[in-house]
């Protein structure tokens, strides 16, 4: 149980050395703090107007402040979310193509497999790496901006299901992206061919007309306008979490290809 | 590269990010109200950064108060506005103009009431100006600690190679 735990520590550290130098995160995390705050701040929006007359319940005024507060804050995550959904089907390529492709394209996956860790574990840290930033920039900043910058009580459980669908996206990006890597051994046919394959896809899902494929093909675009209650969409919760919950076991199933063929691979 | 450095030059991202997020778009809307004696209406500024009122009436008195989000939803529970805090208070006046400083980033109600029984037609126009402070002052704070970091991380780099040489 220690020895994959300390692969796995060691695969992280010469990974994050390597591919996560000054200014990747950084750059990440000011990409989408732009595109959050400026979301949340809705620095071109007009507001909206308030009248309290006289002898009427006020309480009732509150009540719909209360909804439209929370409504606002879904709608900043949401927003949030559905951009970041298109800049990701860019950058996931790009940084696939360059942490992974590359390495197999000039030799440098040579040196980091003489480190006694093992093909499965170094993919699997490379790939996890992408997700776990991807993922956790977007949902980190998307909330803190809401929090910061709505007033009232927000509720947490409301936005649940579309950073779900953000990470499942995410790791579907990744793994198919590697997946294209590992056949390619390309930086630039990883890059490019991933980059179409993910921009595909969301074209493919900007079509409402059969809701599954809407929600298969862009699945946080589709989440985010069912939690928002879009009268456009057409489906039910179940199909939601069917057809999510399919991506997810693809994704999962591209990664295992990409493990299987990466320890069959000449380097 | 040494972690203080790094600390250092996340900082300076982080406060570049936010005074790009200050320089959003200019905004400038604005609404014609009917209020009557009793009455208050206004509206709810989205906003993060100081901004500039005009309320115009026919010469007709009238009183404006601005609270925040937290101040104005208390009100409303309770149907009153009798121990509200406001941030801005002015009574008596038959127009307004001027640039409300807002520091903090949020929602800010602005109201009106005519002065006298009777029903005043308002004007009211908000501008919202760059940059917005709410993100400005912050992002330059940021970007001054990212630089003392900095600094000092370099400053410590040099006394080692000059302590080695």
């Amino acid at each position: 149980m220690h020895e994959p735990f300390s692969k796995f520590k060691a695969d992280l550290r010469m990974d994050l050395a390597i591919f996560y130098r000054f200014p990747v995160l950084e750059g990440l995390l000011g990409l989408f703090m732009v595109l959050a705050f400026g979301i949340a701040s809705n620095p071109t929006g007009t507001d909206s107007g308030i009248s309290l007359t006289n002898g009427s319940d006020w309480g009732e005024l509150f009540t719909y402040y209360n909804e439209y507060v929370q409504h606002q804050f879904l709608l900043t995550v949401t927003t949030t979310l559905v951009l970041a959904q298109f800049i990701l089907a860019f950058l996931i390529p790009m940084m696939i193509a360059f942490n992974i492709a590359m390495s197999i394209q000039n030799g440098l996956i040579q040196t980091a497999l003489t480190y006694p860790t093992g093909r499965r574990m170094l993919l699997l840290v490379k790939s996890l790496l992408v997700v776990l930033t991807c993922g956790l920039i977007t949902t980190l900043v998307s909330v803190v901006a809401s929090y910061t910058l709505i007033p009232g009580s927000k509720d947490l459980a409301t936005i649940f299901s579309s950073i779900a669908a953000i990470w499942v996206y995410v790791m579907f990006a990744v793994f198919t992206t590697a997946l294209i890597a590992i056949l390619s051994k390309s930086a630039a046919v990883t890059a490019v061919g991933g980059a179409g394959i993910q921009f595909g896809f969301l074209l493919i899902g900007m079509s409402t007309q059969i809701p599954s494929v809407h929600v298969f093909f862009s699945p946080v675009t589709a989440v985010s306008e069912f939690v928002l209650g879009n009268a456009a969409i057409q489906v039910t919760a179940y199909e939601i979490v069917a057809m999510v919950g399919a991506l997810l076991c693809i994704s999962l199933v591209l990664l295992i290809a990409s493990v299987a063929l990466f320890e069959r691979m000449d380097v | 590269m040494t972690m203080p450095s790094r600390v250092g030059k996340t900082l300076i991202v982080i406060g570049v990010s936010l005074i790009i997020v200050s320089l959003f778009a200019w905004t400038s809307y604005g609404e014609s109200v009917d209020v009557s004696h009793g009455d208050y209406e206004g509206i709810m500024v989205k906003t993060s950064g100081s901004f500039y009122v005009e309320i115009n009436t026919r010469d007709r008195n009238f009183s404006l108060f601005l609270m925040t989000y937290d101040e104005v939803t208390a009100a409303m529970r309770v149907d009153t506005f009798e121990n509200a805090s406001m941030l801005l208070e002015e009574h008596n006046i038959a127009s307004f103009s001027g640039l409300i400083h807002i520091l903090i980033p949020g929602w800010y109600a602005l109201l009106v009431t005519p002065q006298e029984n009777e029903t005043i037609s308002f004007d009211i126009q908000i501008t919202k100006s760059m940059p917005r402070e709410g993100f400005f002052v912050p992002g330059v704070f940021l970007i001054g600690m990212g630089t003392l970091v900095q600094l000092e991380s370099i400053l410590k780099w040099t006394r080692t190679k000059m302590k080695h040489s």
